[in-house]
C-alpha cells in the first residue's frame, strides 16, 4: 500500500502519526492509567490474553500502539503496524481533521470519518436531500 | 460496520477489532485529549421538570409483525413531527429537542422506539438471534405509527439509518402518510457491508 501524501505530492505532516501526535503520546500511558473509562474496560478477568492495537496513516510504516495485558496492564509505544493485531487506518488529511481541536462532524468519530467520503461521492451525483409535499 | 475506502478502515484482525472496539474508541478520544485537552461538548440546561409523556400502542408492521410499541409525545404546536432514532438506539435521543420550549410551542412532537429497541417489545415474528431491519420493515413501521396515532401528514425526521429511511419515506410519502421528511446524514446509496458480529460466538 503506497504512502498517502498531500494533494501536491509532498509528504503530509500527518503521514506519521507517532510524530504528529508526539506530545499526546508522551503522556498517554499516564492518561490511560488515570482514566476511569479505560480502567473500567481493562480491569477485568475477561481479558485473558495480551492484545495490541494501534492507529496509523494509510500506508505508513509507523503507528501509535497500545498493548493491554491481563491484570489491567497498559503499555503505549510506537512501532510498525505489523506489531498490532489490528490498526485503525485513515489518510493523513483525514487524521488531521479528526485530531483537530474542534473537529467538525463527521470527523468526531472514526465511523464518521469513514462514512464521509462515501457519502460525498454519492451526493455529488444529485440526490434528493429533502422533500416536502404540498399539504 | 466497516466501510470500504482504499487504505481507510480497520486493518488486520477484524475479530479482534470487534472484541476490543470499545477500547479503540476510548484510545482515540484520549489521544485527541492529549493534544488539546478534553473536547468541549454542547450541554443542555439542567431541568427539574420534563415535558415528555410516553405510552404504548399496538402496530402491525411488515417483517416484525404485531408489536407493542412505545412512543413519546411533547408540545402542542400546529406542525406534527415524528422522530426516528438511529441504529440500535431509542427515542430518548430526541429528549433535548422535545423539551425545547420553542419547539413545543410550534410543534407537536412524537418519537417511537422500533420493535425490539428501547422500551418497545419484540414483534410477533421476532426470532431470537435473528434481528434484521429492511426498508420495508422500517417504512412500514413508520406508516403504522402514523396511522395508529392518527397523525395528519407529519414531517418524519431521522439521522443516519433513520436519515436513510427518510429518503425512502419521501419517495413513498403517499403510501406512508407523510407530509415531509428531514433526512439527516442520509443519501441514496451506501457502500456498506452488512457484518455479522452480532451473531459471532466469539464477540458476543
Amino acid at each position: 500500500m503506497p504512502v498517502a501524501n498531500g494533494a501536491n505530492g509532498a509528504t503530509h505532516s500527518w503521514t506519521s502519526l507517532p510524530q504528529a501526535l508526539e506530545t499526546s503520546v508522551a503522556g498517554l500511558n499516564k492518561a490511560l492509567n488515570a482514566d476511569s473509562w479505560w480502567q473500567a474496560f481493562v480491569d477485568t478477568k475477561a481479558i485473558i490474553e495480551p492484545i495490541t492495537f494501534g492507529v496509523q496513516s494509510a500506508g505508513s510504516s509507523d503507528a501509535v500502539l497500545v498493548s493491554v495485558s491481563p491484570g489491567a496492564k497498559t503499555n503505549v509505544s510506537t512501532g510498525p503496524p505489523s506489531k498490532a493485531d489490528f490498526t485503525l487506518a485513515a489518510r493523513p488529511e483525514q487524521w488531521e481533521k479528526f485530531f483537530a481541536k474542534d473537529p467538525k462532524a463527521p470527523y468526531t468519530s472514526f465511523v464518521g470519518l469513514q462514512v464521509r467520503e462515501t457519502r460525498l461521492k454519492k451526493l455529488a451525483a444529485g440526490t434528493c436531500l429533502a422533500f416536502r409535499s404540498s399539504t | 460496520m466497516n466501510i470500504v475506502q482504499e487504505g481507510v478502515g480497520v486493518q488486520g484482525d477484524q475479530i479482534k477489532f470487534a472484541q476490543y472496539g470499545h477500547l479503540a474508541t476510548r484510545f482515540l478520544e484520549l489521544l485527541r485529549d492529549g493534544l488539546h485537552g478534553p473536547m468541549q461538548e454542547e450541554t443542555q440546561p439542567e431541568m427539574d421538570d420534563d415535558h415528555i409523556v410516553g405510552r404504548y400502542i399496538y402496530v402491525n408492521p411488515p417483517v416484525w409483525g404485531r408489536t407493542k410499541v412505545f412512543y413519546e409525545k411533547s408540545g402542542n404546536g400546529k406542525e406534527e413531527l415524528l422522530f426516528c432514532h438511529t441504529a440500535g438506539s431509542d427515542s430518548r435521543q430526541y429528549h433535548g429537542v422535545m423539551n425545547d420550549p420553542r419547539m413545543m410551542e410550534k410543534c407537536t412532537m412524537y418519537a417511537f422506539d422500533l420493535p425490539a429497541h428501547g422500551r418497545s417489545f419484540p414483534g410477533q415474528h421476532y426470532v431470537p438471534g435473528n434481528h434484521t431491519n429492511t426498508e420495508d420493515s422500517y417504512v412500514g413501521c413508520i406508516k403504522e405509527v402514523i396511522k395508529a396515532l392518527k397523525l395528519n401528514k407529519p414531517i418524519v425526521c431521522g439521522a443516519s439509518m433513520a436519515g436513510q429511511v427518510c429518503v425512502s419515506v419521501a419517495i413513498r410519502a403517499e403510501e406512508v402518510g407523510a407530509g415531509g421528511t428531514i433526512p439527516l446524514q442520509g443519501c441514496d446509496y451506501l457502500t456498506m457491508d452488512r457484518q455479522f458480529h452480532d451473531k459471532s460466538p466469539v464477540v458476543n
